[in-house]
């Protein structure tokens, strides 16, 4: 009993906590939509009147690649990825339920191998024991925080970021769901 | 062998298409002990999506978006009512005309079907069209948006193929041409069959009128293509400036939409892009890990033993998409299709890719409208309230007549290279 108490507890805090993010995450995904659309305008208008930014068309595309990842996060939070649904269709409720937990079940594992591969790629100890980037890229040959960006001037790994917070979010939104499920059976 | 099984035991599973290309990559890393592409792991996915061709995704759904807001489709039915003048099943051919015109901003059926079926479908019925007939008819029409430029689905093929965007939208348009053509001659004998109404008297001054309004509406598919031709915008460009004449339209002459619309219009578009361009990042490691496999080489070997002749491999080819266009969408099919088989049609069969390119998206949005994974079916069964079985069966002969064209476009590459060559 006690168990289950704490179950349901916990699977609320983090469906709220999942739920708060889902929000935040469609609200970034405006900010940058307008963001991109502006730059392009910016663009057609700066070479109309012959003095075109070169910048703006890489800045467009990494800020793209947010959306994606941001998007990507809140359609798994809403269930909204293409899916073929071919056999959970024919099954049963309760054999769809089930192997719809499997399937979370699976991403939550998915974003677990996720964090350890961007923790080796990342190497954020290294890093901090190296003291500074040159350092770090001196001992490990990991360029990572060295490579530049083409036309924007600063370094790539800005962009990069997504990639950990990306994996964060989808933890959360993938945790929420399984927690769910947890209640629904209890 | 086991990296296959179980990328098609997690599909069947229901585990999301994007989710299950890259957990392949992850068991075929794992399979072959091959514990360094890890490190290139993040970084290919990353790159997956560095492609300035990409940005045209987002902003046509944005353009999409505002259309859908602004009230511009109901215009372009309008027009297209004035245009065509008094005739039996006139308002079916309007439907087909009206989404030809559609088809030249927006580049999704299941966007287009969602617009048409609010505003064709009952004013069909109203004029004494059977219902089922009419939303069939709408159905088929939103085929037309994948195939006409601008076309979210030329945009994928084009990222995957290395191809450039803009010389695919033109490609694109005689096999457009071809299906709208098959699709009159469709409506022609189902006018015959169910005795289709004629289409009221318009007064030439009503005529007038209604022209004078769309014209606004009709400046953004001339902006489009013309920016585009005329080298004055990328398609990514193009859309932009589509997507700001749609809100400056809707918002100032239309006056359907209000300030309030804009923000959510940018986070839908932005939602609907992310799916995709999520999924194209994961093809991305997808076709890392077949160039390990090496894949191609193995297909090609197997199509070799298989036939000789292009035309065969091509019909071959279209059998398989049909298959697999019934149980998969189009821009995931596309995106599992296009890396295998593509260097096989070219370094094989020396097939053109533009011409492979048309086959696949035309052949693909088929898929929309079959059951039992049909997109398009199920978002016109749910707007019109029609069983999705009887819209199936009625949309048949439409369907029908893509595979002819399917047939010719595989038999005649001119069809789908000469005008890209001629401009």
């Amino acid at each position: 009993m006690q168990t289950h108490i704490q179950a349901d507890s916990h699977g609320g805090w983090l469906a709220r906590c999942s739920a708060v993010l889902a929000k935040g995450e469609s609200f970034v995904i405006g900010a940058l939509m307008v963001s991109i659309f502006g730059l392009l305008m910016l663009n057609v208008i700066s070479r109309a009147m012959g003095q075109p930014v070169i910048w703006v068309d890489e800045l467009a595309v990494y800020l793209m690649i947010w959306v994606a990842l941001v998007g990507a996060s809140l359609a798994l939070a809403k269930r909204e990825h293409l899916a073929v649904t071919l056999v959970p269709d024919l099954l049963q409720p309760t054999g769809r339920r089930m192997l719809s937990r499997m399937v979370d079940l699976l991403l939550f594992v998915f974003f677990l191998i996720l964090s350890a591969i961007l923790w080796r790629w990342f190497d954020p100890l290294t890093l901090l024991r190296a003291g500074s980037v040159t350092a770090f890229t001196r001992e490990t040959f990991n360029f990572l925080y060295q490579e530049p960006t083409v036309t924007l001037g600063v370094s790539k790994i800005w962009f990069w970021l997504i990639l950990p917070i990306f994996c964060l979010t989808g933890l959360i939104h993938t945790a929420a769901h399984l927690m769910r499920a947890g209640q629904g059976a209890s | 062998m086991i990296a296959a099984g179980s990328f098609f035991a997690f599909l069947a599973a229901g585990v999301p298409i994007s989710f299950a290309l890259i957990l392949l990559a992850l068991v075929y890393i794992a399979v072959t002990g091959n514990w360094i592409l890890l490190q290139s792991f993040p970084q290919q996915f990353f790159g997956g999506m560095e492609n300035y061709g990409l940005l045209a995704l987002p902003l046509f759904i944005l353009l999409g978006e505002f259309m859908n807001a602004g009230g511009i489709g109901r215009r372009l039915m309008t027009l297209a009512l004035a245009m065509l003048g008094q005739m039996r099943g006139g308002l079916a051919y309007v439907n087909l005309v009206a989404n030809m015109m559609m088809a030249s901003i927006l580049g999704s059926t299941v966007a287009q079907i969602t617009i048409m079926s609010r505003i064709a479908v009952p004013e069909m019925e109203r004029a004494g069209y059977p219902k089922d007939v009419s939303v069939a008819i709408t159905a088929a029409g939103g085929l037309l948006a994948p195939i006409i430029p601008p076309s979210m689905m030329f945009i994928i093929f084009g990222v995957i193929a290395q191809l450039p965007i803009g010389d695919l939208f033109i490609a694109g348009i005689v096999p457009g041409v071809m299906m709208f053509t098959g699709f009159v001659l469709v409506v022609m004998y189902l006018g015959r069959k169910h005795s289709f109404p004629a289409t009221p008297p318009m007064a030439l001054r009503e005529r007038g009128r209604a022209v004078w309004n769309a014209l606004p509406a009709a400046l953004i598919p001339i902006v489009i293509v013309g920016t585009i031709l005329g080298g004055i915008a990328t398609p990514t460009e193009a859309a932009a400036i589509a997507a700001a004449a749609a809100a400056f339209i809707g918002l100032f002459i239309y006056r359907e939409m209000t300030w309030r619309q804009i923000l959510p219009a940018f986070v839908s578009a932005g939602k609907g892009s992310a799916v995709v361009l999520f999924l194209i990042a994961a093809a991305q490691v997808f076709s890392w890990v077949i160039t390990f496999e090496n894949l191609p080489a193995m297909v090609a070997a197997w199509m070799q033993s298989l036939t000789t002749s292009p035309v065969v491999f091509l019909l071959m080819l279209n059998v398989l998409l049909l298959l697999l266009g019934m149980v998969v969408d189009p821009i995931p099919a596309i995106i599992l299709i296009v890396p295998v088989f593509l260097p096989v049609a070219q370094g094989v069969y020396g097939i053109d890719p533009f011409q492979f390119g048309v086959i696949i998206c035309l052949n693909l949005t088929l898929g929309l409208l079959t059951p039992p994974v049909g997109t398009g079916l199920f978002t016109a069964a749910l707007m019109s309230g029609v069983r999705a079985e009887r819209i199936a069966r009625l949309i048949m002969p439409f369907l029908l007549s893509i595979t002819l064209v399917l047939i010719l476009l595989a038999f005649f590459p001119s069809l789908s290279i000469a005008l890209k060559d001629a401009l």
